[in-house]
């Protein structure tokens, strides 16, 4: 059994969603689940997803991003990823989806929360 | 995961690995769809970033849930020394070229993850084995085994591979599944696959 803790918080004007663990098939629903009631709450402009504590994520957690990306812009809003370490950041690159997704070494280049914010 | 191997024409064949996100009854429906699609765009179009391309607007135009795959096509045309092969990668791991000698380079170049967007981006790349040279496709669920916190990993295949340098297609598959088996200890995170190709006179 994997293991995935999620936590979630409005800074500024953003909704921060920080992923910990692992991301797959066996966790992927506590992730969908922690993004829905964020979404209802905040609807905030900018959504910042968090990898950087990911130990491992496979190609279902792909999946996730990718529709959460769809959503967010759906609804005007934008979805920012934190990298996480090489062996997740991988999946991005073989996918060529770092050329598609708004993808950040550093939460720090994201810049002033106010002047994103909704 | 779905494997495929077929002749197209007199001269070509063709190798395909795939993952599907997601798995059950939906994962199998899509399975179909993808065997189906990649064999029919072959009938017209050998390269294997227009056989992605076609797979791509297959999925899109037929299913409504944003399901998602990675595959990796090859086209192998026999010549006189060995083979030409061509490979096109949708999102998936790029498979690794074992040479005779034992040494290892990586194939192919990254592209689309398939079914998701309507302007994905696929290319081929080409690259020539020669007699005893194999070509190895594997799923991520490879290089993912795990064994407490630490994955398998590239490095550890390519150790291992280059053991099997010269060994025919069947023990390298079974050497890299034993390998990764042991190290995980029989616990086994994702779909475990590996398509071995090898010229042989």
């Amino acid at each position: 059994v994997t293991d995935l803790r999620v936590s979630s918080e409005l800074v500024g004007g953003r909704a921060h969603l920080t992923l910990h663990g692992e991301l797959d098939l066996s966790t992927v629903d506590v992730a969908q689940t922690a993004l829905d009631a964020l979404e209802r709450e905040a609807g905030a402009a900018t959504v910042v997803l968090d990898l950087r504590g990911l130990g491992f994520m496979d190609s279902t957690g792909l999946h996730f991003v990718l529709r959460a990306d769809a959503r967010v812009r759906d609804r005007g809003g934008r979805l920012v990823i934190v990298r996480g370490r090489d062996r997740v950041d991988r999946l991005f690159r073989l996918a060529l989806l770092d050329q598609r997704l708004e993808l950040l070494e550093d939460l720090n280049d994201l810049g002033d929360p106010e002047s994103t914010g909704a | 995961v779905f494997p495929d191997a077929f002749p197209e024409g007199d001269r070509h064949w063709m190798a395909v690995l795939g993952d599907i996100v997601g798995k059950g009854a939906e994962a199998a429906a899509m399975i179909g769809l993808a065997r189906y699609s990649i064999r029919t765009a072959a009938m017209s179009d050998v390269r294997p970033s227009r056989i992605l391309q076609t797979l791509n607007q297959a999925i899109l135009r037929q299913t409504d849930d944003q399901r998602s795959c990675t595959v990796c096509c090859v086209r192998l045309l026999r010549n006189g020394y060995g083979a030409r092969v061509t490979i096109s990668s949708g999102g998936h791991p790029l498979p690794s070229v074992l040479r005779r000698d034992g040494s290892i380079e990586a194939a192919g170049a990254p592209g689309s993850i398939i079914g998701v967007f309507e302007d994905a981006a696929f290319a081929d790349r080409v690259v020539d084995l020669r007699h005893d040279d194999a070509l190895v496709l594997y799923t991520d669920g490879v290089t993912d085994a795990c064994r407490d916190d630490e994955a398998f990993g590239e490095r550890r295949l390519e150790d291992v591979l280059a053991r099997l340098a010269g060994a025919d297609a069947q023990r390298i598959a079974d050497g890299v599944i034993d390998a990764v088996t042991d190290f995980g200890a029989g616990r086994r995170r994702d779909d475990v696959a590996v398509l071995v190709m090898k010229v042989t006179t």
